[in-house]
């Protein structure tokens, strides 16, 4: 029965396979290889699966989806022509501060605005593989210039950023994954604070927390938008994260500490946009 | 005496199990979460191996799956395979209390098998970066994730030791012919 056991007993092997381990990890810790040959087999094996396992799911997502009644389609109709003449009333508006905003800008030759980096679509074709990490797949890699560090975003908010990229995935670390940490500021105050994805607030009420703002005057409130900071290394200035749902002083007095409702839907995260540029740091 | 043939196929259909294992567990279960988790077939696996074959295979089939892990999971290679490593070890350990058609030792495995996956990985991700709060994770990662591998876990096991059976049945029959 036990046929690699005839040559050599377990306790060898389980040694051997240990010392492999360590080794690989020190390597890859050391020189940041990551088996490059390895990743592309499974490049070429697991994502097309992938790709179909997903498109599959999403027809089945579909048709249960269609199961509206009429009433509510007449209904949500109604709502969304109101909504639709809101915005268009909100459109005339924006356009005229826009060309203001343009005039002013000229003027201080700031022509660099956040709304025109160039963006790809992708779809999310798998998720992490644990329940510990908040990670996915997304269809997209290095063929469509997608390069590690690329921030992604998805209905209008941050949702993450690139931590790996094959030929045609890439692996995205979401911002309410545990070790994410994202250099942000409040819109209002331009002050700085660190958020961090957490697993238990994040299990609890759907919440990520942030630290370290210095906010004196109690000038920020809950309803804050959070968006990321101008001094961050990875992520570029203006995407919005979420907004503030509670505020507390920190032990110290001198800091305040809370949680943030992220605008992304990280439930039902189907399909994201990368933005194809590179934070520029100088370095 | 065994044939190479033997052995390659055993190989494939270990080879066919993680990667339909890998599929699932990535793109089919997140869709059917239940309390917010997904089960996980790897361990599954890794466990089954070890406790119908025992050590030696159940660190083979451990070391595979944990690299395939490692590939995907972004994090140093070599990490997921050293802890796979071990588990598949630890279930092989339980191999001589095994009885081919008794259902209650591979959920049993599964289930402890899982816990002790999920305590190892809250002490190396989130107790050293000084994350206290092990309660929380029991009662919302590692114990519901645990019952429903365990769950899986009896498909899981089933599948396997009918393929497992298969192979030993063909390869007797054809050690006989030699003979």
């Amino acid at each position: 029965m036990n046929r690699k056991g005839n040559f050599l007993p377990s306790k060898y092997l389980l040694i051997i396979l240990s010392v492999v381990c360590i080794m690989l990890l020190f390597t890859s810790y050391a020189t940041g290889y990551s088996g490059e040959p390895f990743r592309s087999i499974a490049n070429y094996i697991f994502v097309p699966m992938q790709e179909g396992l997903d498109y599959v799911g999403n027809v089945i997502s579909i048709s249960s989806n269609d199961t509206k009644t009429k009433e509510q389609l007449i209904a949500e109709n109604e709502r969304l022509q109101q909504q639709v003449d809101e915005l268009s009333n909100q459109l005339t508006q924006t356009r005229l501060q826009q060309s203001e905003l343009d005039t002013l800008q000229e003027l201080y030759s700031l022509s660099q605005t956040y709304s025109d980096y160039k963006t790809t679509g992708a779809h999310v074709i798998a998720k992490g593989t644990s329940n510990w990490f908040n990670t996915f797949t997304i269809d997209k890699g290095s063929a469509d210039g997608i390069k590690v560090n690329m921030n992604v975003i998805a209905s209008g908010g941050l949702v993450g950023i690139v931590t790996e990229v094959g030929k045609n995935y890439a692996i995205v670390q979401s911002i309410i994954d545990d070790t994410s940490n994202v250099s942000t500021m409040m819109l209002s105050t331009s002050d700085n604070c660190i958020t961090s994805g957490n697993l238990e607030t994040m299990t609890d009420s759907g919440c990520i927390k942030f630290s370290g703002l210095s906010d004196p005057d109690g000038k920020i409130n809950a309803g804050e938008s959070v968006v990321t900071s101008n001094i961050s290394s990875k992520y570029i200035p203006g995407l919005l994260v979420g907004y503030v749902t509670t505020i507390t002083d920190d032990g110290n007095n001198l800091t305040k500490s809370g949680t943030i409702t992220p605008v992304a839907d990280f439930k039902h995260l189907q399909d994201v946009l990368v933005i194809m540029q590179l934070k520029e740091t100088g370095k | 005496m065994i044939e190479i043939k033997d052995v390659i196929k055993y190989i494939i259909s270990i080879i066919v199990i993680i990667f339909v294992a890998f599929l699932l567990q990535t793109s089919v279960f997140p869709g059917l979460k239940l309390a917010s988790v997904t089960p996980n077939f790897l361990v599954a696996i890794t466990a089954t191996y070890g406790l119908i074959r025992g050590r030696t295979q159940g660190m083979s089939v451990g070391f595979a799956c944990g690299i395939v892990l490692d590939f995907f999971s972004g994090y140093y290679l070599g990490f997921y395979a050293l802890i796979f490593l071990y588990l598949g070890f630890l279930s092989g350990l339980f191999k001589k209390w095994f009885f081919g058609d008794d259902f209650k030792l591979p959920m049993f495995l599964i289930g402890i098998i899982d816990i002790v996956y999920g305590t190892v990985i809250y002490f190396i991700f989130f107790f050293i970066r000084g994350d206290y709060s092990f309660g929380f994770y029991f009662m919302n990662v590692i114990m519901p994730e645990a019952v429903y591998t365990l769950i899986v876990g009896i498909f899981v096991y089933y599948i396997i030791l009918k393929i497992n059976t298969r192979l030993d049945k063909s390869q007797s029959r054809s050690t006989r012919r030699i003979v």
